[in-house]
Order: C-alpha cells, then sequence, then structure tokens
C-alpha cells in the first residue's frame, strides 16, 4: 500500500453572505496516495472547483477556509503563511486551470510564461539554463520548440490546454489538480490532451485530482473516484467498484443517468434540483430527491462509513439505527 | 506590421493636417471681422484723431498681407506657405513674425504641458491600479473620494482654487507668468530655479486637474483585469505578487489606457490652454487668446496648426506602438 500524499481532513469551504455563511465545501475528507488519479465528480455547483481552489488556497474573498486540514506530506497547507504558500504553489501542488483558452496571458509570449513560473520559485537558473528547458517542457506535452515564441492567440485550444500542462509540470509537482481541464474542448481534442495529462503524470510520479462532471471521462481515467453533493463528499471508491456496485442513491442516478452504446433508452435526469446551499435540506442533503428516503433521512445527518474496505459512503442506508 | 499600411496609415495622417488646416484657414474668414480694420481703428482711437485716407492705408496693408486677392488665391499661398511651416506676419503685432512668437511660446508649453500630462498619467494610472489590487496597502482606499473628487474639478477652476490659496492667501508662489520680469533670462541656476516656482502652480493645476480621471479610469479597468482567468493561473503557478500586478495585471490594461491617452490629448491641450491664460503663463494658450483678441488670422493658424501637428503626431505614434502593446493586434497580412 502506498503513502498518502495529501490528506485532506474535515476541509469547509464557506463563502460569507449578507444571510450568513453558504457551505460550499462541507467537513469533505479524502486522501490522495503517492502516484494516484483521483477524481472529484460531481454537477455545477456542488463545490468541486471550490475545493479544487481550497487545496492551493486560492479561494478569494468572500470565500475563505473556515476549518479543516490539507496536509501535504504530513505538513498542513493551512497553516502557512502567503509567502511559504506561493513556494507551495507550482513546486509542489500544479494546477492544470478550467478555461485553457483564457488562462495564458494574451500579452506573453509562451516562452516567458513558462520560465516566469520557474524563476519565481528558484532565482539562481541563469537564464540560458531556463531558455533550454521551454522546448524540453513542451516536448513533452507533445508541442513543437517554434511553440515558445508564439502568442496564446496563435495557438489552437487543445495547444494552450498542452502549455497550461507544460507550466503545471515545470517544476515537477508531486500533486497535480486538474480541474476540469477538457470542458473547453472537443471529444477527440479531449481524448489527446487527457493521454498526455496520463503520461506526463506517470513519468513524473506525481498524484492526479481530476475534478470533473464528466462521469466517462472520470471512468477511462482515475483510480479512485469521490463523488460530491452539495459541497458534501457522498461516495469514495475505487472507480471500478463504484461504476459496478454505487453504493449512494445519488451516485446509483447519476451513472444510470449515462448514455449506453448497447441499448437505445430514453435520456435520463435526477428529478429535482441541487438544493440551495444558503439553506440546504435538514438532515441528509440529498433526501429530498432520493428515491429510497426514509423516515430518518430528514432527521438525522449520516456520517461517512467506511462499509467495507476501501469503500467509504455518507447514507442511512448503510448505517445502523441507534437506539 | 507591413509597409503598405505605414504608407497608409501616412497618407491618412497627410489628410488629417490638410483638413484641419483648411478648416483654421476659413473659420475666421467667415467671420464678418476685418482685423486690419480693427488695428487701425484701435490705433486711431489711442493716438485721438482719425486722420485722411484711412482707407487707402487699409487697402495698402490688406495688399501688403495679401488679403485683397480673392478667398481662393489667398488659400492656395496660404497652402504653400504652411508647407514651408511659414505663417507669415502677425497681424496684431506687426511686424512680428507668427513663427518667431510661437518658437518663443512652444518651449513654455511643451515644458509644463508635457511635464504635468507625464506626471498625471503614470501617477494616476499606478494610483489607480493599486485602487483595484486587493493586496495593495489599506490607506490607498481612502484616496478613491479624492480622486472622484478632483475627476469633477475642471482644470482652470483648479488653477484659480491653487492661485487663491498658493499666491494670494498664503504668498508662496507668484500669482503668474513665466518667470520673474527682474531676472534676467539666462541659462543660469537662479533663472531654472525661478522658472520652476513660477511652473509649480499652473502644473500642479493641470496635475490635479488630471490625476483623478486617470486613476478613476486606471482603476476601473483594473478591476475587470482582475477577474481574467490567467490572473488566477499566474496565482496558481506561485507567481511573486509583483510579477501578477506588473506583468499580469497592470501590463494587459495599458492598451486602453494608452489609446485613451491619445484620445483626450486635445482636451487635456485645451484645458492646458485655459490654465496657460489663468496663470498668464508665456506659452501656446496665452498666444492663443491674443490672438484670437486681436482677431489674428494668422498667428490663430499657426497656433492650432501647431496644436493639430502635436495631436495627429501622438495619434499617429500611437498607431505605431499599438502592436507592440498588444501583440494580437496586427496591421494588414501577417508577413511571418
Amino acid at each position: 500500500m502506498k503513502a498518502e500524499l495529501l490528506q485532506v481532513r474535515n476541509l469547509r469551504v464557506y463563502y460569507q453572505t449578507a444571510v450568513g455563511p453558504l457551505k460550499a465545501v462541507d467537513d469533505v475528507t479524502f486522501s490522495l496516495k503517492s502516484g494516484e488519479r483521483f477524481g472529484l465528480a460531481g454537477e455545477s455547483g456542488s463545490g468541486k472547483s471550490t475545493l479544487a481552489f481550497a487545496l492551493m488556497r486560492l479561494i478569494k474573498p468572500p470565500g475563505y477556509i473556515e476549518g479543516g486540514q490539507v496536509l501535504l506530506d504530513g505538513g498542513d497547507l493551512t497553516k502557512l503563511s502567503e509567502d511559504e504558500m506561493h513556494k507551495v504553489r507550482l513546486a509542489q501542488i500544479a494546477l492544470v486551470p478550467q478555461g485553457a483558452m483564457n488562462s495564458l496571458n494574451p500579452v506573453m509570449r509562451i516562452k516567458d510564461q513558462i520560465i516566469d513560473g520557474i524563476v519565481d520559485h528558484s532565482n539562481e537558473i541563469p537564464r540560458s539554463a531556463l531558455e533550454e528547458r521551454v522546448p524540453e517542457l513542451l516536448e513533452r506535452v507533445e508541442l513543437g520548440p517554434e511553440v515558445a515564441n508564439m502568442f496564446p492567440h496563435e495557438l489552437s485550444g487543445g495547444m494552450k490546454q498542452r502549455v497550461c500542462l507544460a507550466i503545471a509540470i515545470s517544476l515537477s509537482p508531486r500533486v497535480i489538480i486538474a480541474d476540469e481541464p477538457t470542458s473547453a474542448l472537443d471529444v477527440v481534442v479531449q481524448r489527446q490532451v487527457m493521454l498526455t495529462l496520463g503520461q506526463v503524470q506517470e513519468s513524473l510520479g506525481a498524484s492526479v485530482l481530476l475534478v470533473g462532471h464528466d462521469m466517462g471521462l472520470m471512468a477511462q481515467f482515475v483510480d479512485r473516484i469521490g463523488v460530491l453533493y452539495a459541497g458534501k463528499l457522498v461516495e469514495v471508491g475505487s472507480v471500478r467498484e463504484v461504476f459496478k456496485e454505487p453504493l449512494h442513491p445519488y451516485t446509483q442516478l447519476l451513472i444510470a443517468c449515462l448514455p449506453s452504446l448497447e441499448e437505445k433508452g430514453e435520456f435520463k435526469g435526477i428529478p429535482g434540483l441541487p438544493p440551495l446551499l444558503l439553506n440546504p435540506p435538514s438532515g441528509c442533503v440529498f433526501h429530498p430527491r432520493c428515491p429510497q428516503v426514509m423516515s430518518r433521512c430528514s432527521l438525522e445527518v449520516p456520517s461517512l462509513e467506511e462499509v467495507c474496505p476501501g469503500r467509504w459512503v455518507v447514507c442511512h442506508l448503510y448505517t445502523e439505527v441507534k437506539r | 506590421m507591413t509597409i503598405s499600411y505605414l504608407l497608409k496609415r501616412l497618407g491618412f495622417f497627410v489628410l488629417v493636417i490638410w483638413v484641419a488646416a483648411t478648416l483654421i484657414f476659413f473659420l475666421p474668414r467667415l467671420a464678418e471681422r476685418n482685423p486690419i480694420v480693427e488695428r487701425m481703428s484701435e490705433t486711431a482711437q489711442a493716438a485721438g484723431f482719425i486722420g485722411e485716407g484711412l482707407a487707402e492705408m487699409q487697402k495698402d496693408w490688406e495688399a501688403k498681407f495679401g488679403l485683397d486677392k480673392p478667398l481662393w488665391k489667398q488659400y492656395q499661398y496660404y497652402l504653400r506657405d504652411t508647407l514651408r511651416l511659414d505663417f507669415g506676419y502677425s497681424l496684431a503685432y506687426y511686424p512680428a513674425k507668427v513663427v518667431d512668437q510661437m518658437m518663443r511660446a512652444l518651449p513654455w508649453t511643451i515644458g509644463l504641458f508635457g511635464m504635468a500630462t507625464l506626471i498625471s498619467v503614470v501617477l494616476g494610472s499606478l494610483a489607480g491600479a493599486l485602487l483595484a489590487w486587493p493586496k495593495a496597502p489599506r490607506f490607498l482606499q481612502y484616496l478613491l473620494p479624492f480622486f472622484l473628487t478632483l475627476s469633477a474639478v475642471p482644470y482652470y477652476l483648479m488653477g484659480l482654487i491653487l492661485l487663491f490659496l498658493f499666491a494670494f492667501t498664503i504668498r508662496i508662489f507668484p500669482l503668474g507668468g513665466g518667470y520673474s520680469v527682474a531676472v534676467a533670462p539666462s541659462l543660469s541656476f537662479p533663472f531654472i530655479l525661478d522658472i520652476l516656482h513660477h511652473s509649480v502652480l499652473p502644473g500642479l493645476a493641470l496635475v490635479l486637474g488630471g490625476v483623478g480621471f486617470w486613476a478613476l479610469q486606471m482603476r476601473a479597468m483594473m478591476v475587470l483585469g482582475l477577474e481574467e482567468d490567467y490572473i488566477t493561473f499566474a496565482e496558481a503557478k506561485g507567481l511573486g505578487r509583483k510579477r501578477i500586478f506588473l506583468r499580469y495585471a497592470l501590463r494587459n490594461v495599458l492598451l486602453p489606457q494608452a489609446t485613451s491617452l491619445a484620445l483626450s490629448l486635445g482636451m487635456m491641450i485645451s484645458g492646458a490652454i485655459l490654465v496657460e491664460v489663468v496663470f498668464g503663463y508665456p506659452g501656446l494658450g496665452t498666444l492663443l487668446l491674443k490672438a484670437v483678441s486681436g482677431f489674428d488670422y494668422n498667428l490663430i493658424n499657426g497656433v492650432v496648426f501647431i496644436i493639430i501637428i502635436i495631436i495627429a503626431v501622438a495619434t499617429l505614434l500611437m498607431d505605431v506602438l499599438y502592436p507592440w502593446l498588444d501583440p494580437r493586434i496586427t496591421y494588414g497580412r501577417r508577413m511571418r
């Protein structure tokens, strides 16, 4: 069993609003092993991007980290000073951003955008050595050296995302957070970019946290998956098991939504809407939409239980009634 | 940038100058005033009697200035002379030549207006950028209402207020002029100091009148600029605050700021003209006032022409600099 590289414990990220805190990420606990690919799935507004940003301490006001720990190799990132956190970003945890179209500075050459991240982490490297690293990095994400002197507007969407990937791996980080890295790309390019991401991850031995709503993409890419609903992690398990036998009713419905190649069926969704996080339902947040709802679901908040080895779920179906 | 674009742009530059030159030729002449008659009756009034042969004298003078010729002929001569930057003799201050008067006034205006614009644009932009920057020192936030107020006060009013406060009430600065009458103009240290002393209040009026506008505009663009995805990614890259501020945030809103600088140059010059008048500063503004009140065709033409040239050159420079400021802008077909 590999060591746990990144541990997230009881992380809570709130947004300050006029009528009280909005709980975007509520009591989330999971861990990422070294070299592992972990997927965070959830619909829009489930808090998955907020969670990804919180891990890098990039939450901006009115958002704030209310509590919990983010342990990287045992050290708590939430306790670091702002300057120490600057050093951790990119070098230890790197982000592959969501909006690849606009994530690069339009008035800077690609090479300068790759170099400045390296420079701000160690200013001892001579300029000539930095210039040499650019084509190396570009080659690793399957881009030609001529891209170095181009501006972002001269690149296609897929190429821009590759440049972002090259920047993310420029300091050989231990954790790569990929926040819906392919949501702006068409499926063909999506596949190529994901293949490249997989290759560089393996060559670096880094862990990947893939955030997204595309269950199909998750199924193909990750080793383990966590399902977020309304800011809460409702199920964690190996991707094979979760897809074969989802435990939480929400996960079951989510996987049932995936269109199948074998059977032609009606396009399904999950009835109802995600709850408003300002005023979440009592008990289990999913109970108003849950097909297997019981009387205790609206009264008691379920806790995260390991129902069988490596499979965690938050649901009253799997907890004993307390007497 | 291609050569053909540059040629096209230069052609347009010449066209603008020609249209402007034509307008400033015809506009004063459309008014039913005759500067020769006005000048003569002024002299006559001063002398206290009207001599004989006044009508002949008028004809004589008009012939001397070429005003007896038909308008289209005058226009032809005017264009030819303007090309040689020769604006003829001043009608009101004959025998002074327009060019000499302008050359005497130009350094004053360039010095005062150039410095004041530079200071107010740089200071205002920097302050505005910091106002929008969340990690800037807190005290800067208190500058916002100050800038809001300043941006609403016109230059000349600012000049009058400063005059009242610092030259009239507390007499630490001179009331007007470019240098003290008692000092002989020379390239000596005390004389330069004297010039600086005289330029403080008009300069301050221009800086204070402009800085609020630049700060507010910069702040507005910066607030939008900071929302961009590349700022977030720059933060995720763990870049230093200074680099993000200068190279990612500030750098990217320079283009709209530079555009509005070129566009508002005309407005700023007209503001500077009024400030010069308020302070009796010996620059182009005061000269223009003299020219207009004396209905001096040639002097008006000269001064306005110089101002037009300044603005046209500034916009031309801006256009040439655009692709350097923003690589997304290319003119014509890309050569690669």
